[in-house]
């Protein structure tokens, strides 16, 4: 909770990433062979499905999976436990990772930082 | 505090009970406030026979002084004494009574005791209010009355000045 | 199937405006009714409008899709179109069936409370009109309708705050909660005015495609404005605590389950306007954290039951602020719903202690109610229980994940330090309540009458209970969120509410058995008085300020006006400035020989000199 903050707003103020903002490095730098990712809902499911504009990420395919499930056991609303806990697990991948994504943009800042001050003592 | 009207007795005693209202509400629990009340109440008994009147008056300051700095900021009031939670609450709910005299006699049939006697309580009223207007101002000073206490009935046969007012009081609780 | 929904959805809150109206009119209609009447009316109508609304609900499941359905046009004219339209979405649907399920066991329970009341038709009229207007702010689609419950909510409290009318502070009090909910009503007319200038429309989903810049900071302001003044945010809230003088069912009504959430549910309803608008949130989260901070602190040391569960009220509303400021409207909605349960219950049972201790409010007379009153009590233990955020009552599934939300969030350390210590200071005074109320033997007066024989005091309790007990995990099994809560933090941030509230308990226990020894009674500190006169806020802002306006008023008009221009430079200027000229006049016109001659004199060379220079 605290150490996020003590680095952005007190001891790494210039290196800190904004999360807001696009990163700024290539994400093939240091691992070439990933992939960009792939969704699987298609758009016209989704519209069908009418999920708002947040809940269009990449786990919608297990939301809509939910939400059908949950539609075809009306009115019992305990159902989909299943469904629901594969969502929330992608989800948690999801968030996980861009934890990392995040992790990883700030060390390269670091890197950057260093790199430049060498440059500059040399 | 009207201190000039006082005598140094009464301004003791309104001190003791003060102190032991805020004492109730500082000791929420009753032994704990027993004995603190005790111990209170020895320290003024300590101090009961003092006969030279600059010391006593010397240490009736200082307690006034040491009751302001100990007081309660939320004394607990009774409920239904000004400040209390439920004080004046069903004031809205109380008629005059005059309103009863302007009732149908049909609907002042459905009670026929109380206004029965109602009547009786007017006759007598109507006999005795001169009276109690005399004794009124027999007793009242000429420069205007010293307390708001009315006076009893000091003759035999002769009702209390304005008893109207408390035969006829509004109920306090509706029903 | 859409059509289908639709339909039924808008028949469904007509029907529920029908029923609740129906006791209204039916007083109207008929001159004198029997003295409950409408008590039978006003149960009835709202237990049918409860199973309605739970059928709309169970509709609502198939169909997770928002959905307006305008019903007839109101005003069309050339620039500006309004029509009455009712919004269904999760909000309005979810809403309805927990504020109606609320008030119909409040309802019953005031047929016990209020019964000596002589006017008893009349205080069910008015909490049906309440409830109208609640439903009509809840499902409106447009400014106008959510302004016009809106305001029949502000009316309906300023009324049933001043219920006896008789007393003093009980007038005092309602024109209070009538003056600070002015200034939020300012706040909603000022943004209302905004959105007709700027956009040329008062409906909801026609505001949501404005395009989000910076300009749009001014009205979402002036929305948090009219969220403060009605959902008693810090600086506009001591009008909470002062409604308290209303009695024990409207608290627990109006200011505790329905009426206060309303301006959080404005900011819920307003919140794609805000939500890429980091000032905004922020004001939200900072704000909140206040709110449900300095509520907490105030909820520490009173002694009158009633506030105590007042602050706490508000604490909470502070806390619903900060899942706003979160972007979290979602679970401030959730925590609207499941704190309207066991809030409602917690100021039932502290009624039901009142009555039957003859009005007694004061938790220093109270004690040993766990004996004397077991239901009630445990009733009452169910719903602190709940409040606290223990697992599994309702209260733990939104008020733990709010706090989780906002621990594992991105946002001002302050804010999550301050609401964390609420949560503990929750702790503490509910345990306190608890220790005082229940615990221990008996300080009442030795005449107590009370009894649980009477099923209609007990019966509402014991299913707002119930309630307290399942619905959390009801609710939290119905909603699909919009927006993903946060679910991936580490087990020390899962576990910190808990944490909090649980190391808040312990101490409040230590203190508790503290006060039950022969200690000295401690002499009065700083922090204790300042927790005890509420944060000195209602002195500063109900004695100082006024004081000094009054003084310099007294200034201005006595030493300014009448002094200063109307005397020195009026009519004393005037006199002082003649006042020479007429001594100078009349010294030389005193009958005396010399300064005549002089004059002579004078005139005479005067005279000859003009004469001498108009000749040569």
């Amino acid at each position: 909770m605290g150490s996020h903050l003590v680095r952005r707003y007190i001891t790494e103020r210039d290196t800190e990433p904004d999360p807001s903002r696009e990163f700024e490095f290539d994400p093939h730098f240091g691992f070439p062979e990933r992939k960009e990712r792939v969704m699987i809902a298609s758009q016209e499911q989704m519209n069908l499905a009418q999920l708002p504009l947040e809940q269009r990420d990449y786990c919608a395919h297990y939301l809509l999976k939910f939400l059908k499930c949950k539609r075809d056991n009306w009115p019992n609303i305990f159902a989909c436990k299943h469904e629901r806990h594969d969502w929330d697990y992608c989800e948690h991948q999801d968030y996980v990772m861009r934890m990392k994504e995040y992790e990883r943009e700030r060390r390269l800042q670091l890197r950057k930082k260093r790199i430049e001050a060498q440059a500059k003592a040399a | 505090m009207a201190s000039a009207y006082l005598t140094h007795q009464q301004k003791v005693m309104r001190l003791y009970k003060k102190s032991l209202r805020h004492l109730e509400s500082w000791c929420v629990f009753r032994d704990k406030y027993r004995f603190y009340a005790c111990m209170l109440r020895a320290r003024f008994d300590e101090n009961k026979n003092e006969k030279d009147m600059v010391k006593a008056t010397k240490m009736l300051r200082a307690g006034e002084e040491e009751f302001w700095a100990n007081q309660h900021p939320q004394p607990y009031i009774f409920p239904d004494s000004p400040g209390g939670t439920s004080y004046e609450r069903y004031e809205c709910y109380k008629v005059p009574e005059w309103v009863l005299d302007y009732w149908h006699p049909s609907e002042k049939a459905m009670y026929p005791d109380y206004f029965s006697k109602r009547e009786q309580w007017k006759k007598l009223r109507m006999q005795s209010w001169d009276k109690e207007v005399a004794q009124l101002q027999a007793e009242t000073p000429a420069d205007g009355p010293k307390t708001e206490a009315l006076p009893p009935a000091r003759k035999e046969g002769d009702l209390p000045p304005l008893w109207w007012q408390f035969v006829t009081r509004p109920r306090q609780h509706p029903t | 199937m859409k059509l289908f929904y639709a339909c039924s959805a808008s028949t469904c809150v007509v029907l529920i405006l029908l029923l609740l109206l129906y006791p209204v009119i039916l007083s109207f209609i008929r001159s004198k009714s029997p003295k409950f009447e409408i008590y039978y009316h006003s149960v009835i109508a709202l237990g049918l409008s409860f199973y309605i609304s739970m059928m709309l609900l169970l509709l609502s499941l198939i169909l997770p899709i928002n959905m307006t359905v305008t019903i007839l046009p109101w005003t069309n004219t050339d620039v500006f179109d309004m029509d009455i339209s009712l919004q269904f979405d999760l909000y309005s649907v979810m809403f309805m069936p927990v504020a109606l399920y609320v008030t119909w066991q409040i309802l019953e329970f005031a047929y016990t409370y209020m019964h000596a009341d002589p006017q008893i038709n009349r205080f069910f009229k008015y909490l049906l009109i309440f409830m109208t207007a609640m439903i009509i702010f809840v499902t409106a689609n447009n400014l106008l309708q959510l302004f016009i419950g809106w305001e029949i909510m502000g009316i309906m409290s300023f009324l049933l705050i001043g219920w006896w009318h008789g007393r003093a502070d009980a007038n005092i009090a309602a024109l209070q909660a009538m003056i600070y909910n002015r200034v939020g009503d300012i706040g909603l007319i000022y943004a209302m005015a905004w959105f007709a200038i700027i956009h040329n429309s008062w409906d909801i989903q026609h505001i949501f495609q404005l395009p989000q810049n910076e300009k749009i900071n001014l009205p979402l302001i002036a929305l948090i404005i009219a969220a403060t003044g009605k959902s008693a945010q810090f600086s506009l809230h001591p009008w909470l605590p002062s409604a308290m003088e209303g009695p024990t069912p409207v608290s627990a009504l109006l200011h505790s389950s329905t009426m206060v959430v309303a301006g959080i549910f404005l900011l819920v309803r307003m919140n794609p306007l805000m939500e890429f608008n980091p000032t905004i949130l922020t004001i939200c989260l900072c704000l909140g954290a206040l709110t449900t901070f300095f509520s907490a602190l105030c909820a520490l040391t009173q002694n009158d039951i009633k506030k105590i569960v007042a602050f706490s009220t508000s604490s909470q509303l502070g806390l619903m602020m900060v899942a706003i400021g979160l972007n979290q409207p979602d679970l401030a909605f959730l925590h609207i719903c499941t704190h309207a349960f066991f809030k409602a219950l917690l100021f039932l049972c502290s009624g039901s202690f009142i009555h039957s201790l003859n009005g007694e409010q004061d938790i220093r007379k109270m004690g040993g109610m766990l004996y004397l009153m077991p239901i009630t009590s445990s009733c009452f233990t169910l719903s602190i229980l709940s409040l606290m955020g223990v697992p599994f009552m309702t209260g733990f599934f939104s008020k733990d994940t709010i706090l989780e939300a906002m621990s594992a969030s991105y946002v001002n350390i302050w804010a999550i330090t301050l609401t964390l210590m609420a949560t503990s200071f929750t702790a503490v005074y509910s345990l306190r309540l608890i220790f005082f109320v229940l615990m221990g033997r008996p300080r009442t007066k030795p005449v107590s009458t009370m009894n649980e024989h009477d099923p209609y005091a007990i019966k509402p309790l014991v299913r707002l209970a119930v309630a307290s007990i399942i619905t959390g995990c009801l609710l939290v099994h119905y909603m699909v969120p919009p927006k993903m809560p946060v679910i991936t933090m580490p087990p020390i941030l899962k576990l910190a509410a808990l944490i909090v509230s649980l190391i808040g308990f312990v101490i409040a226990l230590g203190l508790a058995f503290m006060a039950n020894k022969q200690l000295k009674p401690k002499p009065p500190s700083g922090p204790h008085h300042f927790s005890n006169m509420l944060g000195f806020f209602p002195t500063i802002i109900h004695r100082f300020i006024p004081k000094i306006i009054l003084t310099m008023a007294q200034k201005i008009a006595s030493k300014m006006i009448d002094q200063t221009w109307l005397k020195k430079t009026g009519p004393k200027a005037a006199s002082n400035i003649n006042k020479p000229l007429a001594t100078t006049t009349s010294n030389v016109q005193r009958g005396m020989i010399k300064p005549y001659i002089t004059l002579f004199l004078l005139t005479l060379t005067i005279a000859g000199i003009l004469v001498y220079f108009t000749i040569f």
